[in-house]
């Protein structure tokens, strides 16, 4: 009962200040949202097309249809079309460089006749292919050139048919000009509905189809959540330090209330902020930014059980090895840095290398982002919650004994 | 003189202290380490990222004779060895996912099974599953029936499945190509009233693989090079290194903004100790003593500044491009920092606010002026979203050391000048108008 006493006294004064209650709630929100924005691309009102810019040096029917093709991609938005000059040449690499387009593309002079099979005139493409959005650019650029080029051969063939069958008919330039160009329009048109199809499915793609959709905002979301779980944990190391510091937690021991209740009461009270505070932010994940969190919901409360106490425990570290109040902000933000930063709470560890996301899966933050996403991303269920959450147990653990053995009341 | 003393004593005890220290360089430095460890090797200038693992499941066993070359095979596989001896379309993809072009980037594992590769990937053991049906050559020979490779990934991934995504995509629309090309080919001749004869067919199936090998022969038709405008020096811009400046500039005016509200707590830890009230027994005027702390704030940020400068340079071979405007940009970053410190911390009221300082003030408005770092590698970020960085001085002071680093002019940088100069000037009348009536 003191244990309680305890716990409900420090959420008191956790909860009494209201900017406490904007640090623990409002800037997550608002960071997942400035966030979200920013990497999901949510934006409605816009073109998602990546931007490339084009310089037609060919200035041909065939060049024009590759624009044409370019304009109709649902991947990449010809933004910036130019004549051919050196003076173009240099502004189109300004603007990849600028990080205006991610890329640009020259359809050198003689393209047309290259696609014929006359010539060897390649189309140049400028661009960073070491990055995402380069990479994804320089593949469509292939995809639509391709398109381009099959239809040319249909075209071709068509031509070269037509005058082996009827030479009569077909010998002059206009009539094998008209066959051309009914067979090119015949092949693209082709190209819309193609036989043969590459058929993109994913982990959970039925169950989302059935129930509802990834969101956006899945990954800041979760993110988010686990970076200021850290961050809040500032206010509630903070109350156990001051009690040190004031002899507080020595007094505390003249009472019935052993040195093991009063760790009990100070943990439980962090656990029950943290527990909180999340259920709160996935309330709002899942209302508002339609994160599907209660999809699953006993996965979800799992991993929001064991992200709470290991966030706990995390804070009884900190406020055993802090001294002062100073020493619990610096240590909470340099955890929540490092882990939120390493651990893929900031960027998917996908996009990393090698090493880092090895090193990544060392921290448990790695697994507390993982674990979320195995609910809203990848759609599973309880089971796919089970080792992230059990690993972040044993992280609890480690933490929660090490905390522990080096508290002291003074 | 007294002025001094005081600023000289409280930069002393800034730089004494492990805690400040951490804050003011290890942090910043430990940030960009952390990309600088996520995102490769700056030495190399290249950005690594890990190989992706692909369950590849070939279920096709034609009935007929396949002829690899009727393929446009994707840029890198023109040569011979990836199609000889294939019997299958089937056998053609595995061939090219399993060469030596592809292993620093995909690993494969093969497996006859498509149930267990998609568990896999369900499993996070794979990221993507290539399944490629029974029948697939049949159906890609064939004018009557099509056919569908079934690419299984795991959602929570876009790069390296988008890789492998491509590899596979452009052989298919090779494919697709070839069905697409014969089949307009003899619909023109049968629209001409031609009797289409065996013959005929073999010689328009003949005529586009001899079209198809001129291709290979020449390449895919794409030149692909990175974008080549100069740096300073003349040579091609590090990408990586680009990249960690621009995180360590967002670290950098995140952390002065941290020093100048900590330098500025000083004020309150002192008024609550009590040396601050046993300092104005003395003959020092109270102007004299704010005067100090506010001087010591701003030459600390410098300091620290200045050092993760060439720290940056040195550890990271970060080019900070204008160095006139980088010092300009070193100038004014302290000075709003120092003021904005002074600022927020006369509204508090005591060393207990300090959590809410930090954690809200300082954060929230951290984040949000640093929201250009974050789209730094967005090709087109949503409307108005750098435009909110500008609401607040740590905004501002990004942009000028962005301009610096792109080889922008001081002229270029006026406007972001004034702004920080007005931030500055607000910052400080504010808050040194609140701490003189305070200590009146």
């Amino acid at each position: 009962m003191r244990i309680l006493d305890l716990a409900l006294k420090d959420l008191y004064q956790i909860i009494r200040d209201w900017k406490g209650a904007i640090f623990l709630l409002a800037m997550p929100i608002a960071f997942t949202l400035l966030l979200g924005f920013v990497f999901a691309g949510v934006d409605e009102g816009g073109d998602a097309r990546l931007p490339i810019a084009v310089l037609d040096a060919d200035g041909s029917p065939l060049s024009q249809e590759l624009i044409a093709l370019f304009d109709a991609s649902s991947v990449i938005a010809p933004g910036w079309v130019a004549e051919t000059s050196a003076a173009d040449l240099t502004e189109l690499e300004r603007q990849v460089v600028d990080g205006n387009v991610v890329a640009a593309v020259v359809i050198p002079a003689g393209y047309s006749d290259a696609l014929r099979g006359e010539s060897n005139a390649p189309l140049q493409l400028i661009a960073d292919t070491a990055s995402g959005t380069g990479s994804v650019v320089e593949s469509e650029i292939q995809r639509l050139q391709t398109r381009l080029r099959s239809a040319v051969a249909a075209a071709r063939l068509s031509v070269e048919a037509l005058v082996a069958a009827d030479p009569a008919t077909y010998g002059s330039e206009t009539a094998q000009t008209a066959v051309f160009d009914e067979s090119l329009a015949a092949a693209l048109v082709a190209w819309d509905t193609p036989s043969i199809t590459l058929a993109e499915t994913g982990t959970g793609q039925e169950q989302e189809a059935q129930e509802e959709e990834s969101s956006g905002f899945s990954h800041t979301s979760a993110g988010i959540m686990v970076q200021f779980a850290i961050a809040g944990l500032i206010g509630a190391t903070e109350v156990i330090v001051v009690e040190r510091k004031s002899r507080t937690l020595q007094r505390m021991l003249t009472t019935t209330l052993s040195k093991a209740g009063i760790i009990a009461g100070h943990y439980l009270a962090m656990f029950v902020m943290v527990f909180a505070q999340l259920f709160v932010l996935i309330l709002f994940g899942q209302l508002a930014l339609k994160v599907p969190y209660f999809r699953e919901p006993v996965a979800t409360l799992i991993m929001v059980i064991a992200l709470s106490l290991f966030t706990a425990s995390l804070g009884l570290l900190i406020s055993a090895i802090s001294k002062t109040e100073e020493h619990t902000i610096i240590w909470s933000m340099v955890l929540m840095m490092v882990l939120s930063g390493m651990g893929g709470a900031w960027m998917p560890l996908e996009t990393t290398s090698e090493t880092f996301q090895t090193l990544g899966h060392f921290l448990p933050t790695a697994w507390a982002v993982d674990g979320m996403k195995n609910i809203t991303v990848r759609m599973l269920g309880v089971n796919s919650v089970l080792m992230p959450a059990g690993i972040l147990l044993g992280f609890a653990v480690a933490c929660l004994v090490a905390g522990v053995v080096l508290f002291r009341t003074e | 003189m007294k002025l001094l003393d005081v600023a000289f004593k409280d930069m002393t005890r800034s730089f004494r202290s492990a805690f400040a220290l951490a804050f003011m360089f290890g942090v910043p430095i430990i940030t960009a380490f952390i990309f600088f460890l996520a995102f490769g090797n700056v030495g190399s200038g290249e950005i690594t990222l890990a190989r992706t693992k692909v369950q590849l499941v070939n279920l096709d066993s034609p009935s007929v004779a396949f002829n690899p070359a009727t393929v446009e095979m994707p840029e890198g596989f023109e040569g011979a060895d990836t199609a000889a001896g294939v019997e299958s379309m089937g056998e053609l993809i595995a061939n090219v996912l399993r060469s030596e072009g592809l292993a620093e980037i995909i690993e494969i594992t093969e497996t006859g099974d498509a149930v267990q590769a998609r568990a896999s990937v369900d499993g996070q053991e794979a990221g993507v599953a290539v399944i490629i049906p029974a029948g697939f050559t049949d159906a890609v020979l064939s004018s009557q029936t099509s056919a569908e490779i079934e690419f299984y990934q795991d959602p929570t991934l876009t790069i390296g499945p988008s890789i492998v995504k491509s590899v596979v995509g452009q052989l298919v629309d090779g494919f697709t190509g070839a069905k697409i090309s014969i089949a307009v080919a003899l619909e023109q001749l049968e629209a001409a009233g031609v009797q289409i004869t065996p013959e005929q067919m073999q010689t328009v199936v003949t005529h586009y693989v001899q079209w198809s090998t001129e291709q290979s022969q020449r390449g895919t038709g794409l030149e692909v090079r990175a974008p080549q405008v100069p740096d300073a020096e003349g040579e091609a811009p590090d990408w990586v290194a680009a990249m960690i400046g621009t995180v360590l500039v967002g670290m950098m005016v995140f952390y002065a903004f941290y020093t100048g509200t900590t330098s500025a707590q000083t004020i309150i830890t002192e008024d609550e100790n009590g040396t601050l009230p046993r300092l104005f027994t003395t003959p020092t005027p109270v102007a004299a003593i704010l005067g100090g702390k506010y001087l010591a704030s701003g030459l600390t940020i410098v300091v620290q500044l200045v050092v993760l400068v060439i720290a940056g340079q040195l550890i990271f071979g970060i080019v900070w491009g204008n160095w006139l405007l980088v010092v300009v940009s070193t100038l004014l970053t302290a000075a709003a920092a120092a003021t904005f410190g002074i600022f927020v911390m006369s509204f508090m009221e005591d060393a207990r606010q300090a959590g809410f300082i930090y954690g809200g003030v300082v954060v929230v408005t951290g984040m949000l002026g640093m929201v250009s770092v974050f789209t730094a590698g967005m090709p087109n970020p949503p409307t108005g979203i750098n435009t909110a960085a500008l609401f607040v001085p740590q905004g501002w002071a990004v942009r000028s050391w962005t301009l610096a680093m792109n080889g922008g002019t001081v002229s270029e940088g006026l406007l972001t000048v004034g702004v920080l100069l007005a931030w500055s000037a607000l910052f400080f009348l504010v808050g040194r108008a609140r701490f003189n009536k305070r200590f009146a």
